[in-house]
């Protein structure tokens, strides 16, 4: 027996249910929503080929030219175009450091919003399914924090970060701090939508009939509960995806985010902020535009899916 | 309607307390006060008398009771790296960011209001499409880059405004500095109430927007219609009264954003209030501060929570026949 028989029809069925989707058709109703797809895809190409593509690797020293520093962008009177998007106070090329933050910020902002699900999509499945006295608790933790801003709480566990880790432990660990501040911050939202959607779930017939048949209690919620919920988790993990971005930027604008050795857009910004006031705005606005797309673009995909798919946010 | 005060109030206090809890304990075993207060170099005598008089050998219940006890009475500790009661710096920074706060919520809600009902009853003109992309935006950039983007434009361009600091500040009475009553205060709150209020203003346009578009098509709008009253009195008596009523209360609710904003906002244009206290605290790893950050924000939130739902209680009959509340809150 050769795989690829077993796979032919396979995939044709794959195939037509995409063509099916609600979600892919979706695109061909918006303008927007394609433009927003393509952005996307873009940003997620680069994210893969950027070392392949910049013109500098902006982390390696020995390509910077300290003679090229502070050059406006191409098309201004002192550019030149082997520096398109212009340089920083140290020559580097903006465009390469553009295309690598971007990488950093997609990243980073995945991998906070992955331990968020991580965190609530569990929590929110058990204390929906188990109700009482569990439920009851879990879903008071989740509602004194949601009383607090998750900024204020990535905040609030960066600085926290600080004060127990040791400096040298700390420098170290704050790209994984980062992450765990935003993950964190975000998993009480999760964990109320997945409980909010289990509880209608819970009562429904196939649940039942999986009871009766002896379906034990995690493989219920994993395998039968879940898939069903999954639409609306998808389009909610989509909104906090472009949140989980914003924050990253905005904890390494305000400093206490990812540091200098490793530049997402944010560190970008805030290095570019000081040279604002003397009028290189190319080193802040670049990095700021492509925060600002990949977010927007994020946040319009996100809002036509929603629409498609009927989901009031959470 | 007293009693329904009185349950929500009730309902308060544990997220109060368990958020006291969490900051008393950031206050009390995140670092070593003892050593952050006397140094390095310091013998086991003074320790002992200090670890006494801080009363860190009581067990950890009466520590929390005598926090709370402390932070009711206005007692939040010393600041680690001003060196000054925490209660005292706050008092100080605390004038700046009520008054941006406010300047921003009145640069949100005005145009506001009349922009997101105008998108609403021309959906398809094209100034209405303009207003819901910048609303857009305004939703999904991230603070720091409005107040950059502006900074950009109007001080650096243009140099109409400064693009830091709070101008000349006026002292009234024994606890309040404004910025209010000179020409370079007032020039300078412009810009970082514009930032502040962006993201307010363009929350309350789109939600205004959905919320007229759906009350446009109750049954009580085609009544009207049929009744033949003029579309002014329709839109401004009937649909607006019914529309405001969940944006009144997101706006309220939205104000907690406002003070996690007022963070980035005071970043970016230095602005001497308490987001930016709250920030050079989480730089410096300056616990005392951070923790009376927490537990006054907590108390904020907690109280803004309140009002909106007393509010609303207040605005909307419904809500006040049990059977009927209930369904109309879902």
């Amino acid at each position: 027996m050769t795989i690829s028989k077993t796979d032919g029809p396979r995939q044709l069925a794959w195939l037509t249910r995409l063509k099916r989707s609600v979600l892919l058709s979706s695109f061909g109703a918006s303008p927007a929503a394609m433009l927003s797809a393509a952005l996307i895809t873009l940003f997620l190409l680069n994210a893969i080929f950027a070392p392949f593509l910049v013109p500098q690797d902006p982390s390696d020293l020995r390509s910077l030219n300290l003679t090229d520093s502070l050059k406006p962008p191409a098309w201004m009177a002192d550019g030149v175009w082997g520096y398109p998007l212009g340089t920083d106070g140290q020559g580097r090329d903006i465009l390469s450091a553009v295309m690598y933050g971007a990488r950093t910020s997609l990243g980073f902002g995945l991998a906070a919003l992955a331990l968020a699900s991580l965190l609530g999509i569990p929590i929110g499945l058990i204390a929906g399914y188990t109700g009482g006295f569990l439920d009851s608790v879990l879903m008071r933790v989740a509602d004194t924090q949601l009383t607090f801003p998750p900024i204020l709480i990535a905040l609030l566990l960066d600085g926290i970060g600080r004060a127990v880790l040791s400096r040298s432990m700390q420098q170290s660990l704050q790209p994984l701090w980062v992450v765990l501040a935003i993950g964190v911050s975000l998993w009480p939202q999760f964990a109320r939508l997945v409980r909010a959607s289990t509880l209608v779930e819970r009562g429904k017939d196939y649940i039942l009939a999986a009871r009766l048949v002896g379906v034990s209690r995690s493989r219920i919620l994993a395998l039968h509960i879940l898939p069903n919920i999954g639409s609306p988790i998808l389009v909610f993990a989509a909104i906090n995806l472009s949140f989980a971005i914003v924050a990253e930027a905005t904890l390494s604008f305000l400093g206490v985010g990812l540091p200098p050795t490793e530049p997402s857009l944010g560190t970008l910004i805030m290095t570019g902020n000081d040279f604002l006031l003397s009028g290189e705005w190319w080193m802040s606005l670049f990095p700021g535009l492509a925060l600002m797309s990949l977010v927007m673009a994020i946040n319009c995909l996100a809002d036509s899916f929603q629409d498609r798919l009927h989901i009031s946010p959470g | 309607m007293l009693a329904f005060a009185f349950s929500r109030a009730l309902q308060a206090i544990p997220v109060v307390l368990v958020v006291g809890l969490i900051a008393f304990a950031l206050f009390a075993y995140v670092g070593d006060p003892v050593l952050i207060m006397l140094g390095q170099e310091h013998t086991e005598a003074q320790r002992k008398l200090l670890v006494e008089q801080l009363g860190l050998d009581q067990p950890f219940y009466v520590q929390y009771v005598r926090y709370i006890w402390a932070v009711l009475h206005g007692q939040l500790g010393i600041s680690y790296s001003f060196g000054r009661p925490v209660a005292q710096l706050i008092a100080g920074r605390l004038p700046a960011t009520l008054e941006l706060a406010s300047v921003a919520a009145v640069f949100a809600v005005i145009p506001a209001i009349p922009l997101g009902l105008f998108s609403a009853i021309r959906p398809r003109n094209l100034l209405s499409r303009g207003i819901l992309l910048v609303s857009l935006l305004g939703v999904s950039a991230p603070t720091f880059m409005i107040g950059l983007l502006l900074i950009l434009g109007f001080s650096v361009a243009l140099g109409w405004f400064p693009s830091f600091g709070r101008g000349q500040v006026v002292q009234v009475g024994r606890w309040w500095t404004t910025g209010l009553l000179t020409g370079s205060g007032l020039r300078a709150i412009v810009l970082p109430a514009l930032t502040l209020g962006s993201v307010q203003m363009s929350f309350i346009v789109r939600l205004m927007r959905a919320e007229i578009i759906r009350a446009l098509q109750a049954d009580y709008i085609r009544f009207a219609r049929a009744r033949g009253l003029p579309e002014r009195s329709l839109y401004c008596v009937h649909v607006c009264r019914n529309a405001l009523l969940p944006v009144v209360t997101a706006a309220g609710l939205q104000l907690g954003n406002v003070l996690a904003f007022s963070v980035v906002t005071e970043t970016v244009f230095q602005w001497p209030g308490l987001g930016l206290l709250f920030i050079s605290a989480v730089r410096g790893a300056d616990i005392p501060v951070m923790s009376a950050y927490l537990m006054l924000a907590g108390l904020g939130f907690v109280a803004i929570n309140l009002s909106v739902d007393l509010a609303y209680h207040a605005i909307d009959p419904r809500l006040r026949i049990p059977h009927l509340g209930a369904s109309s809150e879902s």
